[in-house]
């Protein structure tokens, strides 16, 4: 499936659900796609951080943000709860969907990220490379897999088969 | 006084505020002590030097003009002022001058090593020399008179400021406040919404091609075409498909089809199945059979406009003989009417005859009328000649006869004849008619025998008399029917299979079509991955970067002003106690502190509070709460003296400037200001003062050989009067 396709999917998504649930969506989508990429996960759908994701030395506390807007605004707690888990071995992580026809993940290192409205290219520039790479190879696989049940159900569904 | 710092070696001023002609005062770097009354010239002195160095006069804050013509003494054209600065490697030569009527002022500075540089080059000389901006200069060596309480009684962010200036901690505040991420964050907005803007034009247009893609499926579908069959590869097979066909079609009528190579886009498809098009076309026209169809449909063709011909012709000959016979029938033949016109014109002429009699009886009558009227004794009639037995019964007899007999006669007969006559009319009107009809009779007749020559030219045979046109132009086209349903058989398998190469070339259209539309919307795709997008993400990300360090290098400057100011105002605080003990002599409050803490709100700045306490019972108050304006005068010099002892400050200025340092002291603490001066050799100091007790008390006290003493006399129009 192409990123043009990924796009029309999740526009789908966003418009059937709405912003909030949406978001829920692509954090369900973002532990599928990590899983398929050898990650072994934890989703924490009412705290921070959202996932908990390992493979090999590897290990993210990552919090999801699905808008469509260009900015994102990021807030203390949003930030705090994922820098909390540095402390325990824990790269702090932002996934940031970047909701364009070309879409696509990026995955940021938090630390020394200020509270704010913050652009999502320019946030790019603290990329996790590796990690962003596995997660876009993935999620337009797993939007193609899972966007039929999700379009009817929402979020609880993929909360199941997590 | 240590040797890496500058001091004021001499100073020479002309056309400068109270100075009219130039006048050089000689310091060699030496403290001097500036004495006399108020407008003598002691504020201008100094303030000629803060303005020499800076170009600014911070008496004048709020209250100039705007060419600071202020500046320039009333006789003179220009303000100069000259200073030579002592410094570790030698002098340094500062020259400023204005002229009147502008704000711009000439800068020149000649360095130890000879170079000269000017303007803004010098201003810059200036800083790497001295290590102070304006702004430096009145917190950390000129203490004018209405800043030294503001250390005490300004508000917090101003006392910060100026804490941080006497600590050294300049540069770094310098730094931590030119780091602004504001700019920054404002840059990335902005490219980002021209970005957003530019992807969302995109966004559209991909959506809109995409909508046009789907069409084009949808209807590639309705020809079986899907999924698979979708691609550049599918549209390729078919085209070789197309043209192999047509290849091997177009042999046959020695046509050749040029090979195609494979298509690389949507437009070489639609291409490829206009010139198959094309082509189908010049195969059709150039097969034998349909040149034969076309030849006997030719011949078909004229066979039948001349049958037609043939028989409109007959038609008309049948319709005219008919016509003939019909009029003949009702109106008798041409002999006939014409005897019946003769037996008319025959009757009119006896008609005629008759009425010449009676018209001549008449004129007799009348004649003999006329006779009688002119002879009334005639006695005989003239007409019968019988004797007249009674004229007028004879004259009412001739005129009755006249009138009534021979009057209705002639129109009996008038009549007659205008009867036969208009029968005479009427017959050769029918004769004409009857005429005409055998003139169309013979027209129509002649025309047949036209079209059936045409006949023969078309059939190249004669025909005879008798023979059925008719026929025989129906059986010629019955042989020409059959011949073309002979070449028509071959011709319609032919026709099938141009048929389903035509279908081929439908499903080529509707597949370039998709590919087009796919073409599109991957070049539109692509389009987001421009390198003129891909030039605003880089600089966002750039951005981004700057702002992170931009942040990081502020936390890190504020946070080692933070951390280094309490070690320097530890560092100060013997020092500035010990100035403090000797000017204030406070009798409660005999200990002064400084409190250092960083700011809890806004921008990470150290917050100075300057205290005064009583050890003995804890007794402690903010400085400006409870000291008289002398202590607090004094609370301010000795913190600026000692930490000037304490050589806190990071500028290379070896001099300090203070003005009017006694006011609002009692004696007891001008002597304690007069011993804290005499025992100053850190720096060099240029103290100006009105004060006679200051004066008397430090003329006991100093020995002049060490110290400059200048003192002005009362200022008059020739200029400031110096004496040294």
């Amino acid at each position: 499936m192409t990123n043009f396709q990924t796009y029309k999917k999740l526009v789908s998504l966003l418009k059937t659900h709405g912003a909030q649930e949406f978001g829920r969506i692509c954090q369900g989508l973002l532990e599928f796609a990590l899983r398929r990429k050898g990650f072994s996960t934890r989703g924490r759908w009412t705290e921070r951080p959202d996932i908990l994701a390992e493979k090999s030395e590897d290990r993210y506390a990552i919090g999801s943000q699905a808008t469509k807007d260009s900015m994102i605004g990021l807030r203390s707690r949003d930030l705090d709860g994922i820098l909390e888990y540095q402390k325990r071995g824990y790269v702090p992580c932002l996934a940031i969907l970047i909701l364009e026809p070309n879409v696509r993940w990026t995955m940021i290192r938090a630390n020394g990220l200020k509270p704010g409205v913050h652009s999502k290219h320019a946030l790019r520039a603290f990329e996790l490379r590796d990690i962003t790479d596995d997660v876009n190879e993935a999620f337009p696989g797993i939007v193609e897999d899972y966007f039929g049940v999700v379009l009817g159900r929402g979020a609880a569904v993929l909360r199941e088969r997590l | 006084m240590p040797s890496d710092r500058y001091a004021v070696k001499s100073v020479e001023i002309g056309g400068f505020r109270g100075y009219r002609d130039p006048q050089r005062l000689d310091l060699n770097g030496q403290s001097c002590m500036f004495f006399g009354g108020n407008r003598s010239g002691k504020s201008s002195t100094l303030g000629a030097i803060e303005w020499c160095l800076f170009g600014e006069f911070a008496s004048l804050r709020g209250e100039t003009t705007g060419t600071l013509d202020e500046l320039v003494n009333d006789h003179s054209p220009r303000a100069s002022v000259t200073i030579e600065l002592q410094g570790p490697s030698g002098v340094v030569k500062v020259v400023r001058t204005k002229s009147r009527g502008t704000k711009i002022t000439k800068l020149e500075a000649t360095t130890p090593d000879g170079k000269v540089c000017k303007d803004e080059e010098a201003r810059k000389t200036l800083y790497k020399l001295i290590g102070l901006e304006f702004d430096d200069f009145t917190r950390a060596v000129y203490l004018h008179q209405e800043d030294i309480r503001d250390l005490i009684v300004g508000d917090r962010d101003t006392r910060s400021v100026a804490m941080d200036r006497l600590l050294g901690l300049d540069q770094l505040r310098n730094v931590s406040e030119g780091l602004k991420p504001k700019p920054v964050r404002d840059a990335i907005s902005e490219i980002q919404a021209a970005r957003d803007e530019v992807v969302a034009a995109i966004t559209g247009r991909i959506q809109e091609a995409n909508k046009h893609h789907v069409d084009a499926v949808n209807k590639a579908a309705e020809k079986g075409l899907t999924g698979p069959h979708l691609s550049l590869d599918a549209g390729n097979t078919i085209s070789a498909k197309i043209f192999d066909n047509l290849t091997e079609i177009a042999g046959e009528v020695q046509l050749e089809v040029q090979k195609v190579t494979p298509a690389k886009s949507g437009n070489e498809l639609s291409g490829y199945a206009a010139v198959a098009r094309t082509i189908i076309e010049k195969i059709r026209k150039r097969l034998p059979e349909t040149k034969q169809i076309n030849e006997l449909t030719e011949e078909q063709a004229r066979i039948i406009a001349v049958k037609s011909d043939y028989s409109a012709a007959v038609s008309r000959l049948n319709l005219a003989t008919e016509s003939v016979r019909t009029y003949e029938k009702e109106n008798g033949g041409k002999t006939s009417i014409e005897g019946k016109i003769e037996a008319t014109q025959s009757r009119t002429k006896e008609l005629n005859a008759e009425r010449d009699q009676i018209d001549a009886k008449q004129k007799t009558i009348k004649d003999g009328l006329k006779y009688l009227d002119e002879f009334t004794d005639v006695k005989n009639c003239p007409i019968c000649q019988r004797t007249i037995e009674d004229r007028d019964e004879l004259l009412k007899h001739l005129r009755k006869e006249a009138k009534e007999k021979i009057s209705a006669k002639l129109v009996d007969i008038d009549a007659k004849i205008e009867k036969e006559t208009k029968k005479e009319d009427g017959l050769e009107g029918i004769l004409r008619k009857l005429d005409r009809l055998h003139g169309d009779e013979e027209r129509a007749s002649k025309e047949l025998e036209q079209k059936i020559i045409d006949v023969s030219s078309a059939l190249s045979r004669p025909i005879k008399a008798g023979e059925n046109v008719a026929a025989i132009l129906d059986a010629e086209l019955g042989k020409i029917k059959r011949k073309i349903l002979k070449f028509q058989k071959p011709l319609e398998e032919r026709e099938r299979k141009f048929e389903e190469i035509e279908s081929q070339v439908g499903q080529l259209l509707a597949i370039a079509e998709v590919v087009n539309k796919k073409q599109r919307v991957d070049e539109l795709l692509k389009l987001q991955q421009s390198e003129e997008l891909k030039k605003a993400e880089d600089a966002l990300t750039a951005l981004s970067g700057l702002e992170y360090t931009v942040n990081m290098v502020g936390d890190c400057v504020r946070g080692l002003q933070t951390e280094l100011a309490p070690a320097l105002v530890d560092k100060g605080m013997p020092a500035i106690k010990k100035i403090y003990d000797c000017l204030v002599a406070h009798p409660y409050y005999s200990e002064l502190k400084i409190e250092v803490e960083p700011s809890s709100r806004g921008a990470l700045k150290n917050i100075y509070n300057i205290k005064a306490l009583n050890p003995s019972d804890g007794g402690e108050t903010l400085v400006c709460q409870r000291f008289s304006t002398g202590d607090m005068n004094c609370v301010a010099l000795s913190v600026f003296l000692g930490l000037a002892q304490q050589d806190t400050y990071s500028h290379k200025a070896g001099f300090l400037i203070i003005d009017d340092p006694s006011q609002s002291l009692e004696r007891e603490r001008k002597e304690e200001l007069v011993r804290l001066f005499s025992s100053t050799h850190e720096r060099q100091l240029l103290i100006a003062s009105e004060d006679e007790v200051l004066l008397h008390l430090l003329d006991k006290a100093i020995d002049w050989t060490h110290v400059k003493k200048v003192e002005f006399g009362k200022w008059d129009e020739q200029g400031v009067k110096v004496r040294s």
